[in-house]
């Protein structure tokens, strides 16, 4: 849904007090814009009545904003105990040895991103992963090569 | 042995559909409360009932409703559905599988409670969750449970889904409102007590989804029916995750006083074909461990508490031979490192000591006097030193892991590959 007026009037309406609508208008932002630009932060501090650096400073405490374009695939991956446990450090060494992006990194022509993540409540699929909003596992070294190329995995 | 209330039909009916949970019942219970039933005739039902709350610490859900000052000012309720405890993972199966008995407690309890809204609180990760509980909020509110006048009373009631944006640290309560009102989650001082003052200040409680989705079973069928399942101090079921290396991880939902050994060896399938059972983390990775020789300790608060651990989200991690308590203790310490939010100094600069120390010794590069090193942290940051409790959550695996595998520890001091897995090797060949 792109940003309008009244998308987030309707988000702000929601809360007795306009800030609470800051992480759902973030999300509005970013779910448009692929990232949370500089135009969505003056936005939602516009609109809420805030400053920029109060938006930032909500804005930079939760991990799943970004500032910046996502690559076209991200493959977040689980490191947490039980994920660790089933192998989720190999898998990230087998991607960095089959296609040179280190976890953290981006591939050069944008087609994808290799992060880590802490416990994501899918230990029963371990060693579990997002790829990009799909939960899924276990993951092997094969089916995580081929979510890289956005052919899909099989869903959790 | 496995009782389904929460879980029940979820496997073979598509339950987040409205029409199919209300061709189970669903939202009789409502109806039963709002047409017979005063608002403390509910809360009294689930007094009754017992009920404890599902997300860690246990404290009855009766207990927090019921030291909501009547002062006239708005409450609120918020549903704690901020999952993110390494190796708990029942909350994500309620909210997928059963978002409609989550969403009929929540408005039970709201009544009860006489709440100005509900929040429901979801972690930034659910991406599916978020969908289909927005769905069913939706279509329980187009069928008039949700809104005003709801089925043709006095009764009125919003309920808002409201997503995290990844922090482990929003699922501790006064964190959570701090989240919702549109802030970092730092953890508030207490007192005052959330249902003193609370989300804007106004009297609050925080219920996790679980606890919440007890309180429709509990109207439908008495608080006595609820008081007689399992335990006297610890009545009804428990959705336990069990994970790590067992033949059948997943969601088991039992009721309380069922042995451990039971969930492990029946339900979840036994070890991996092989191999030996080491030690289990019952409540996620800030659980003090169970060794196996407490194998048959019955699952609920007290006995738990009895051996020195906790039933808390009864998100079961189990270890076996090939996981180095070092390594396991490695990897809570990285975890609680990413986690803690910073607010204070010895959960902030403690959990990065107890990570960078743990790292080193997990790579080889172990100092003479680690292991001494890592009891001292545990000292400087447990012990109620903070505003919240995820420093002390950051040490109780580790004081455990410390007491019962001491050696393990110390020969990780002299460098080199892990001992205790070269060890493995060996004795394989």
């Amino acid at each position: 849904m792109p940003w309008d007026a009244q998308a987030a009037d309707a988000v702000v309406a929601k809360y007795p007090s306009p800030r609470s609508a800051i992480l759902p208008l973030l999300w509005l932002g970013q779910n448009s814009d692929g990232h949370v630009t500089p135009e969505t932060v003056e936005r939602v501090a516009d609109r809420l009545g805030l400053n920029i650096s109060d938006v930032e400073s909500v804005l930079s405490f939760y991990t799943m904003f970004r500032t910046s374009p996502p690559a076209r695939h991200r493959l977040q991956i689980c490191r947490s105990l039980a994920c660790a446990m089933k192998g989720a450090e190999e898998i990230l060494e087998h991607i960095a040895a089959a296609t040179g992006v280190a976890a953290g990194e981006q591939s050069a022509d944008g087609g994808f991103s290799v992060e880590v993540v802490e416990c994501i409540a899918a230990c029963d699929h371990a060693p579990a992963y997002l790829c990009d909003e799909r939960m899924g596992g276990p993951l092997s070294p094969q089916k995580a090569l081929r979510l890289l190329r956005g052919e899909g995995g099989d869903e959790q | 042995m496995i009782r389904r209330i929460l879980t029940e039909g979820i496997d073979e009916f598509d339950m987040t559909r409205l029409d199919v949970y209300r061709s189970r019942g669903g939202y009789q219970a409502l109806a039963k409360a709002l047409r017979t039933m005063s608002p403390d005739d509910v809360a009294d039902e689930v007094k009754t009932s017992g009920l404890r709350g599902r997300g860690g610490a246990g404290v009855a859900a009766s207990f927090k409703w019921s030291t909501l000052p009547a002062d006239g000012r708005p409450r609120y309720l918020i549903l704690n559905g901020d999952e993110s405890e390494p190796g708990s993972f029942s909350g994500r199966m309620l909210i997928q599988k059963n978002p409609h008995m989550i969403i009929e407690g929540a408005l039970l309890s709201a009544y009860a409670c006489r709440m100005a809204r509900v929040f429901i609180y979801l972690r930034g990760e659910f991406y599916e969750g978020a969908e289909i509980m927005r769905r069913a909020v939706e279509e329980a509110r187009a069928a008039g449970f949700i809104g005003e006048r709801i089925l043709g009373t006095d009764f009125s009631q919003e309920v808002v889904v409201h997503r995290g944006a990844g922090a482990y640290i929003c699922g501790e309560e006064t964190a959570i409102m701090e989240s919702l009102e549109g802030k970092r989650g730092h953890p508030r001082t207490k007192p005052p007590f959330p249902t003193a003052a609370g989300l804007y200040g106004m009297p609050t409680v925080i219920n996790n989804v679980e606890t919440i989705a007890n309180v429709a079973p509990i109207v439908a069928n008495g608080g006595a029916w609820f008081a007689a399942i399992g335990p006297e101090k610890s009545p009804g079921t428990k959705v336990c995750s069990v994970s790590g290396r067992v033949r059948r991880p997943g969601n088991y939902e039992i009721e309380m006083g069922t042995p451990l050994r039971e969930l492990i060896e029946e339900h979840a399938g036994g070890l991996e074909p092989g191999h030996e059972l080491k030690f289990i983390l019952p409540a996620g990775a800030s659980s003090a461990l169970i060794q196996p020789k407490n194998l048959d300790v019955s699952l609920d608060y007290d006995s738990l508490g009895a051996i020195r651990s906790m039933l808390g989200s009864a998100g079961m991690l189990v270890c076996d031979e090939r996981d180095c308590a070092v390594h396991v203790a490695y990897l809570g310490a990285r975890f609680y490192h990413h986690e803690s939010c910073g607010k204070c100094t010895p959960c902030r600069e403690g959990t990065g000591w107890t990570e960078r120390v743990l790292h080193r010794m997990e790579h080889g590069l172990g100092r003479s006097g680690d292991t001494r090193r890592l009891e001292e942290l545990c000292r400087g940051i447990g012990g109620r030193k903070c505003l919240c409790l995820l420093g002390d959550f950051s040490v109780t695996y580790l004081q455990s892991a410390l007491a019962n595998f001491h050696d393990e520890f110390e020969a990780h001091e002299h460098g080199g590959p892990c001992p205790v897995t070269a060890a493995l090797e060996v004795s394989v060949r």
